[in-house]
């Protein structure tokens, strides 16, 4: 569906038009029905990309077709809906307007709109606020607006800036749901986050972009396989007699509700957990703690400066 | 071949949308409003006159009545003018539109024809309104009127305000030029300096006749020919005193007008082309 090679992207900034090279390396593709996940931490460049792949600003350098066809081609965005970071609108419309100026752009038959807006009102449980102007619109209620336009013309290919921005914990619920159903339907989707718990339960891949340089490209299992998680570890004992039993180093131990917990990483685990059950310590529980975004940009980052050096 | 025609109106269809937007912004514009409130009370205001005596009344009001149409359609075309394309990129609402299967080409005349459709508007109500004013002070002493100053010159006085219009079109065009690439505040100077020099233009070029210093003349020689001169579309004397205004020069002045309209434009476009919308 969509190719992105070897993009770069270099924006001129200050009076004299120096340049900064935002984009750096970028290469990824989004395959046709899947959903895409672009994530990497707050400035790395996945709204530039977007950007990029609109042809909102010219690209430096590097190829980016949507359908084996280059992004300068304007027919192309029939068939994609787009939802801008937080989303700005007109703000003396109402949100029907919106919907029915967002239509008309798109060429969508009167008919076929008129039902299209009811439709998606309803979906993004925005109705009750159809006739009121934008202006007076909440940031989370802006955003599902933003979701019901990027819809309206039944988008093959959906992109979205951060769909769940802004939004309450029922709300991004409901916006994933739409996702889905997108999916379903045989629709592509490219969405960006920085929030790993948001594209874990929703993507099919995920791109990782840290510093204008996409670093990976996989599936999220994929990705949680090469990064070492911790571990804690649930024990009923003294903490004298942990002592005992374990060495200490590159261990953390804590005591929390009478319980020793113990913390470590994936290359003691094996050592650690043999330790207790050979020993007479009660084991309450042992769980991997949630793979945060940060330990894979900290992962991707100290490789990085180990190939430098 | 039938392709093409559909094709086309498609693309007109396109640009017709976007003109209807801007001109419902217009009217939900508050300023706007207040701007035509002025207007209306300044219009209103030469009421006052018509206790002074009828015969001087009559040219009072109309040249009252257009120097305000004039005054606050220059002032709306510039204010709003400069903000048309700035407003949209720097709302970031460029993203809404060109996610869309829009052409950049599109979304200028559109914005323009907006403005000049809501300035249509405008200027059609406030003419009405000068109208019945002056209807109802010259229908009273009508043959005296008649007699006296030898017409009421009403029809020279809707081709005034017509003129009057063709002038907007053209500061509209100024002022969108600007707002493709600078922020309101020098648009809007920017814009009251070319209206000025616009409207000065012949007697810049006599002052500099009379100056006698070759690049002074040079340079006002090329100000004469580039920029418009808006004087061509002050016929307000003739719309109150009455004087010819034949078919040609309404004409001559309608192509004068276009063509430099359909310049601007160009203009704007080319330089939108190269925007990037960061
Ligand atoms: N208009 C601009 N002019 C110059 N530099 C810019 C501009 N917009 C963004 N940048 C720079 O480009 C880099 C990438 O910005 P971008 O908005 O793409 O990040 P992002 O990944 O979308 O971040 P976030 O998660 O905060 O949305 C940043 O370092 C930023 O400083
Ligand atoms: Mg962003």
């Amino acid at each position: 569906m969509l190719q992105v090679e070897k993009l770069i992207k270099d924006y001129s900034t200050g009076f004299f038009g120096r340049k900064t090279r935002v984009l750096k390396e970028v290469s990824f593709s989004v395959e046709k029905g899947e959903i895409f996940g672009f994530i990497g931490p707050n400035g790395a460049g996945k709204t530039t990309t977007f950007k990029s792949i609109l042809n909102f600003v010219s690209i430096t350098e590097g190829k980016i077709t949507i359908n084996g066809k280059p992004n300068i081609d304007n027919d192309l965005k029939t068939y994609i809906g787009y939802l801008p970071e937080s989303p700005y609108f007109y703000d003396y419309l109402t949100g029907e307007e919106l919907l029915s100026y967002m239509g008309n752009l798109h060429g969508v038959e009167k008919d076929i709109l008129r039902e299209r807006i009811d439709e998606l009102l309803e979906k993004v449980n925005m109705a009750h606020a159809r006739k009121v102007q934008l202006r007076k619109y909440s940031k989370g209620m802006l955003q599902r607006i933003g979701v019901a336009q990027a819809l309206i013309n039944d988008p093959e290919f959906l992109i979205l800036d951060e769909p769940m921005s802004g939004l309450d914990p029922i709300g991004r619920r409901e916006i994933r749901d739409l996702i889905l159903e997108q999916k379903k339907k045989g629709k592509t989707i490219l969405l960006s986050s920085h929030i790993l718990s948001d594209v874990e339960s929703l993507c099919d891949r995920v791109g990782v972009i840290l510093n204008g340089v996409v670093v990976k490209v996989g599936a999220l299992s994929d990705l949680y396989r090469e990064i070492n998680s911790d571990y804690e570890l649930l024990l009923n004992c003294k903490r004298a007699d942990v002592d005992k039993v374990v060495k200490t180093e590159n261990i953390s131990i804590d005591e929390r509700a009478g319980f020793i917990v113990l913390r470590f990483d994936e290359n003691k685990k094996k050592e650690v957990v043999n330790k207790i059950l050979e020993s007479e310590i009660e084991m309450i529980s042992l769980y991997p703690l949630r793979k945060s975004l940060e330990g894979i940009f900290e992962e991707e980052a100290r490789k990085k400066e180990k190939i430098e050096n | 071949m039938l392709k093409q025609v559909q094709h086309d109106r498609y693309i007109m269809k396109k640009i017709w949308i976007i003109a209807l937007n801007t001109f419902l912004e217009a009217r939900r514009d508050r300023v706007l409003y207040s701007l035509i409130l002025f207007s209306v009370i300044m219009i209103l205001s030469s009421l006052v006159f018509s206790t002074i005596s009828a015969e001087q009344y009559n040219k009072i009001v109309k040249d009252f009545g257009l120097t305000a149409i004039s005054l606050f359609g220059v002032l709306m075309s510039i204010f709003l003018g400069t903000a048309l394309v700035y407003k949209e990129i720097e709302k970031k609402t460029v993203y809404n539109i060109f996610s869309k299967p829009i052409e950049r080409y599109q979304f200028v005349i559109g914005k323009y024809l907006g403005l000049a459709l809501t300035l249509l508007v405008i200027t059609l109500c406030m003419s009405v309104i000068v109208f019945l004013i002056v209807l109802y002070v010259e229908l009273p002493n009508s043959s005296f009127i008649k007699y006296y100053y030898g017409g009421h010159y009403f029809g020279e006085f809707f081709a005034a305000v017509y003129f009057q219009y063709l002038e907007f079109l053209i500061i509209i065009g100024i002022a969108i030029v600007f707002s493709c690439f600078t922020s309101p505040v020098l648009a809007i100077l920017l814009s009251f300096l070319l209206f000025a020099v616009g409207r000065f233009s012949a007697d810049i070029r006599l002052f500099a006749e009379e100056v006698r210093n070759p690049i002074v003349n040079y340079f006002s020689e090329i100000i004469y020919r580039v920029i418009p001169n808006l004087e061509k579309f002050n016929i307000r004397s003739e719309a109150v005193y009455g004087g010819d205004i034949s078919l040609s020069l309404i004409l001559n002045t309608t192509v004068y007008a276009l063509i430099y309209t359909a310049v601007l434009i160009l203009l704007a476009i080319l330089i939108f082309q190269k925007k990037e919308f960061k």
